[in-house]
């Protein structure tokens, strides 16, 4: 048996991973800091909950269902929003705003849908739980192992895609270096759209899982934007595996050290976990603004073992 | 009374509006925290007016030992007692809105200071995630306003009687018109001129002896400020403080989308 907190630590970092992994492949690959990311989470999980509702069995039976979705509407915004933008040479920024017009309609989307479910065939839609519907493994929930099971079975098969196959090369060049993977002779529009459909599924896979372990409701992810965020600022852009560390980072000391804290100055301080990330984030930015991923700990474990550098023999 | 609500609300995403304006239109900082100083500004009406007003009139005691808790009872006590001294309900208004703007601009000052040296939509993802803490705070924190229901704010210009709202309205308008004359000096002040010479390149700003950090530092607190005023206003305006009313979507991304749609830089085209 497993201790709970642990337990929730592992399952909310695992989840937490795999949204922010998404989040950060788009970013290197295309520049975009996609806040429409959120929406492709939402989607998972209304995805899922349509389809327990009207056909009712395990709501992992419909994880495929709602990655091929989400994948759909990621490769929509990006054909439809990011690659005309991108042709006229627009900023970074003034696409981070194109991608948060584009979360804005499909959360009213989501809000309508819901509303539609609610109204028309009397399902809970603005608050669903399907905790009920989850089975046993071991005495511990299912969501615990199969979150787990996602996280370290996408990152074999990533490692995989990306090490020995074309396209997995292919999309690593693009992430390296755009331009000179151009001149190479690759595909970026065709990288990009790949990119941005792995991104899309993974949010819709997370999302699918999310209401196993918490409420489901129109905002979901948005709720989890800025924790996303910061995984992905604190683990580094700049790494492909950094934003998993980073999401491990967050989810534990989330979870994890808000519990430890609790302990020493009582359970008022529960309900500030939220604040965990934001503060972590700061500390990042002071310390590494790179992101962990990318800190000289040889260097750090080095002064603080001889208490500065190393010096050379003249 | 419905296009009194819509002129009210017109001019509080006005001054916001402005304050983006200034940040994002002249110095380029891409600020998606927008949010948080506006909180602040709300919260700080939450929290001052109504101790300050039970000192004043001397509330009774039992009750202002326990301002949300009897949160109703206090407040229609406070608003008759302004009703005959309207100079202290004048006084109150204009000494929150100053200690919101300062709040505000503290608020922008600790959000920017770790993230200043980030560029682009970096500092704005940061600026993003750093907007959220004090709406957590404010969920949880009762005795900030109130936890997650809220609480009434005394109203200050209860005195005006029926014409409270057309009054306030007209006194939000001119808080907005104030802002943007102000903010129309500065566009045309040298001071705006290093603003614009780091947004359009940071690096020539900073080679022409500049100090970069120190101006977005600058501007960011002064957005801030505005932004507060506009969060207090507009609590004020409603008579009511609560976290839910203050979230990312109406006080951050609205204005965004507001300012790319108008045209950032240009004064006339946020009108």
């Amino acid at each position: 048996m497993i201790d709970p907190t642990l337990m929730d630590s592992i399952t909310y970092s695992s989840l937490l991973a795999v949204m922010t992994f998404g989040l950060s492949f788009v970013r290197r690959t295309t520049g975009v800091w996609n806040i429409a990311h959120a929406s492709f989470v939402t989607t998972g999980a209304y995805v899922v909950f349509t389809c327990i509702s009207f056909w009712g069995g395990s709501p992992y039976v419909y994880l495929p269902l709602a990655f091929i979705l989400s994948a759909i509407i990621a490769v929509v915004e990006y054909i439809s929003i990011i690659e005309p933008l991108r042709k006229r040479k627009a900023s970074t920024t003034m696409m981070l705003v194109s991608t948060l017009a584009f979360d804005l309609m499909m959360l009213s989307i989501i809000n309508i849908y819901a509303d539609y479910l609610q109204n028309t065939f009397n399902f809970p839609s603005k608050n669903f739980l399907l905790r009920k519907l989850d089975f046993e493994f071991l005495g511990e929930p299912g969501i615990f192992w199969v979150s787990v099971s996602l996280l370290i079975g996408f990152l074999m098969v990533l490692h995989v895609i990306l090490n020995h196959t074309k396209i997995g090369v292919a999309l690593r060049a693009c992430v390296c270096n755009p331009m000179l993977a151009s001149i190479s002779g690759i595909n970026i529009k065709y990288s990009n759209i790949l990119s941005w459909l792995i991104s899309g599924g993974l949010g819709g896979v997370a999302g699918g899982l999310l209401p196993l372990w918490v409420q489901g409701k129109p905002v979901l992810g948005d709720s989890l934007l800025a924790i996303m965020f910061c995984a992905s600022i604190v683990g580094g852009v700049e790494e492909i595996y950094g934003t998993v560390l980073g999401g491990f980072l967050v989810g534990f000391a989330q979870i994890l050290g808000t519990s430890a804290l609790s302990l020493i100055l009582g359970p008022a301080v529960i309900p500030y976990k939220t604040i965990v990330p934001m503060i972590i984030l700061t500390l990042t930015l002071l310390f590494a603004p790179n992101g962990i991923a990318k800190v000289n700990w040889k260097k750090i474990l080095t002064i603080a073992k001889f208490g500065g550098a190393p010096k050379r023999k003249a | 009374m419905f296009i009194i609500d819509l002129i009210a609300l017109f001019a509080t995403y006005l001054i916001l509006n402005l304050s983006l304006n200034l940040q994002l239109g002249y110095a380029g900082i891409p600020n998606f925290g927008l949010v948080l100083a506006v909180t602040g500004g709300a919260f700080t009406v939450g929290w001052l007016p109504i101790r300050l007003c039970t000192w004043i009139f001397n509330i009774d005691s039992q009750l202002g030992g326990n301002i949300v808790k009897n949160n109703a009872i206090i407040v229609s006590q406070i608003n008759l007692q302004i009703q005959s001294q309207p100079l202290i309900g004048l006084g109150v208004f204009i000494l929150t809105l100053i200690v919101a703007m300062g709040i505000g601009g503290f608020l922008g000052f600790i959000s920017s200071y770790p993230a200043i040296r980030l560029r682009g939509d970096y500092l704005a993802i940061t600026l993003l995630a750093l907007g959220e803490v004090l709406s957590i705070i404010g969920r949880n924190y009762e005795p900030l306003v109130g936890g997650v229901i809220g609480i009434a704010v005394p109203d200050v210009w209860s005195w005006l009687g029926r014409n409270r709202f057309t009054l306030f309205t007209v006194v939000l308008l001119a808080a907005a018109i104030g802002t943007l004359l102000l903010l129309e000096v500065l566009a045309r002040s040298p001071l705006c001129r290093t603003f614009r010479a780091m947004r359009d390149n940071e690096v020539a700003a900073s080679s022409m002896g500049k100090d970069v950090a120190r101006i977005k530092l600058e501007v960011l607190v002064l957005g801030s400020m505005i932004s507060g005023l506009a969060g207090a206003l507009y609590a004020f305006y409603t008579c009511y403080v609560g976290p839910a009313v203050y979230g990312r979507l109406e006080w951050t991304f609205l204005p965004w989308l507001m300012v790319i749609f108008g045209g950032w830089g240009t004064t006339l085209a946020l009108l």
